[in-house]
């Protein structure tokens, strides 16, 4: 079932002006509840007009954006409770931090959502947890952590209100691989937790491989192509001509496939085509161990 | 070739108000070679771009010796014309592209630095076109770079850089929030800057791809040279990255597990169609 779903949506930015730009053509897409979608597009190709519209920052010029059904631009004056349950990320939010410290400003959203205050100070911790931030750097100025340390602070303030969707862009830009791993699988760790809903925009096809579930590609202001992992990464030819790619990993994976090595099951991940490598190797010495043995019964 | 840059045992310290005081660098002693392509890699916090910014004095470093092209720039009497002339050496480009450019048209953007230098004028505008055709953005010349994409605008960055004449480039992390078209372009521009105009280029990055693509990679780790060599040599010892949180490339990793598993592949192998050969012939080997 989709949870959060774009119908028939366009939108254009300065309008009516000599700067006119399409930025979404007729789009129509759904995010699927429980799920981790990644969306994927080369550089203007519509995915931060999207990833704005989801949470209701930019109104559409044209079609209706539903959450649980229901038009998000029903009532216009109430707009500020579908941000509460879309949570956005944007990219570099590190640079939004302000408060005096990380557990004013990680908490800066449940306040003004009025909850009780042993709520916010239980939410704030558990938000930390999920984006591996120490929780002895919670009573320190935000300004005195370091790049990764204060992604993690501004990702925890998104994740503390719970929101039923999370969208992400960018959030592992600029990491380490330890860092990467630790806020994705964060996150992976939150969905399987709270059966939340997660959009991640991301340009590394490895991290997408890794650890969504589907994934839509945009080009060009339109959706060129939704699916699983797999189905997705199978179109090589026509990732690469909008400007994409698929993992390296998936390559090597396409290009044994052609060689005549029988590669089954999720190759997208190194760890997938070790198994399913092994599993041919396996399966083609079967085949042939029986008829060399000469006992083989029908 | 002669050394370009050369350190030696150097050290920064961090003292600022919005940082808690630690030790970027405590001692790293390191030699790159004119018109060498070095891919310097280490986890977040490992100290690399700090090392960058000392080398063209954006930094000035707490301890230890650096020379730029046989220069000592750690020198006492080094003057302020001199730290110049370091920086038009030496330019670096960062990780965002739109807070590099500063002027509302590109060919007026790549002009910038070499204006601030006092280059005559006729000079400016043969360096902005030839940077701008280096860089295969001259058709661009007259565009706002505010509407270019991702990995156009980074190009621009570039071009502006070379409009200066540096010797040698730093790159610090500027492909982590490119496209993979963006950052192929990019990739494709520092090939040719070493290649066929013999500049140094210094390639700071988390991409292990990108590492594997360089003469020599360079790890760092805990503020000191942790690994030094070759790709072949550096993504052969897969644990000893691992073990400062690093990866080797996926074919790398693949070959080098499957090896654990027994089986006769090579360690080291950073290039994706050497890997796909490996694992034919290990696959006929083994079901012959």
């Amino acid at each position: 079932m989709n949870l959060l779903e774009l119908q028939d949506v366009s939108y254009v930015y300065s309008e009516g002006t000599p700067f006119e730009m399409v930025a979404l053509h007729h789009v129509s897409v759904g995010f699927e509840k429980g799920s981790i979608t990644g969306l994927i597009g080369h550089t203007g190709s519509g995915k931060s007009t999207l990833v704005q519209l989801l949470n209701g920052l930019l109104r559409p010029k044209q079609g209706k954006i539903l959450l649980d059904g229901e038009d998000i631009w029903a009532k216009p004056k109430e707009i500020r409770k579908i941000r509460y349950r879309v949570g956005l990320v944007m990219q570099y939010p590190e640079y939004q931090l302000f408060d005096e410290t990380v557990r004013l400003d990680i908490g800066y959203a449940l306040r003004n959502m009025s909850l009780p205050a042993e709520e916010i100070a239980e939410r704030v911790e558990e938000a930390a947890a999920f984006v591996h931030l120490d929780s002895h750097l919670l009573d320190q100025s935000p300004f005195a952590l370091s790049g990764g340390q204060k992604r993690r602070a501004a990702l925890a303030g998104v994740i503390a209100m719970r929101p039923q969707v999370l969208v992400l862009d960018e959030p592992a830009a600029g990491l380490d691989p330890i860092g990467r791993s630790e806020i994705l699988g964060g996150l992976r760790k939150y969905q399987e937790s709270f059966g939340g809903t997660v959009i991640l925009v991301s340009h590394s096809m490895e991290d997408m491989a890794q650890y969504c579930d589907r994934i839509v590609a945009m080009n060009h202001s339109e959706v060129f192509m939704t699916g699983t992992v797999e189905e997705v990464f199978s179109h090589a030819q026509e990732l690469s001509d909008i400007g994409l790619d698929i993992p390296s990993i998936a390559r090597i994976a396409l290009r044994l496939q052609a060689a005549g090595i029988p590669l089954q099951g999720s190759l997208y991940t190194v760890s997938g085509v070790r198994e399913a490598y092994l599993r041919a190797i396996a399966e083609a010495r079967q085949m042939k161990a029986p008829s060399e043995g000469g006992d083989r019964r029908v | 070739m002669r050394n370009f840059i050369e350190t030696e045992h150097l050290q920064y310290f961090y003292d600022d108000v919005d940082r808690q005081a630690d030790l970027a660098l405590s001692d790293v002693s390191l030699t790159v070679r004119e018109g060498e392509y070095v891919a310097v890699l280490g986890h977040n916090g490992s100290g690399k771009s700090t090392l960058a910014k000392l080398l063209n004095m954006i930094l000035i470093p707490t301890g230890g010796r650096i020379w730029i092209d046989g220069r000592e720039i750690t020198d006492p009497a080094f003057s302020e014309d001199d730290m110049f002339a370091v920086r038009r050496d030496v330019g670096m480009v960062f990780q965002n592209p739109d807070n590099q450019l500063v002027a509302t048209v590109v060919e007026e953007d790549v002009a910038f630095g070499p204006e601030n230098l006092g280059v005559p004028r006729e000079e400016i505008r043969r360096r902005v076109d030839d940077a701008l055709r280096i860089v295969g953005m001259e058709s661009y010349a007259r565009h706002a770079p505010h509407r270019l994409s991702g990995g156009q605008k980074q190009r621009v960055a570039i071009a502006g850089i070379i409009a200066m004449m540096p010797r040698c480039i730093i790159f610090d992390e500027a492909t982590a929030m490119l496209d993979p078209l963006g950052r192929r372009e990019v990739m494709q521009t520092m090939d040719l800057l070493n290649r066929e105009y013999g500049i140094t280029i210094l390639n700071i990055t988390h991409y292990m791809d990108e590492a594997a693509h360089a003469d020599r990679i360079v790890v760092i780790n805990d503020g000191k040279v942790y690994m030094d060599g070759t790709p072949t040599e550096i993504f052969s010892q897969i644990e000893r990255l691992h073990a400062v949180g690093l990866e080797a490339p996926q074919g790398t990793e693949l070959l080098h597990a499957l090896h654990t598993d027994g089986y006769d592949l090579p360690e080291g192998c950073v290039d994706e169609s050497a890997c796909v050969e490996a694992l034919i012939r290990v696959y006929k080997e083994h079901t012959a």
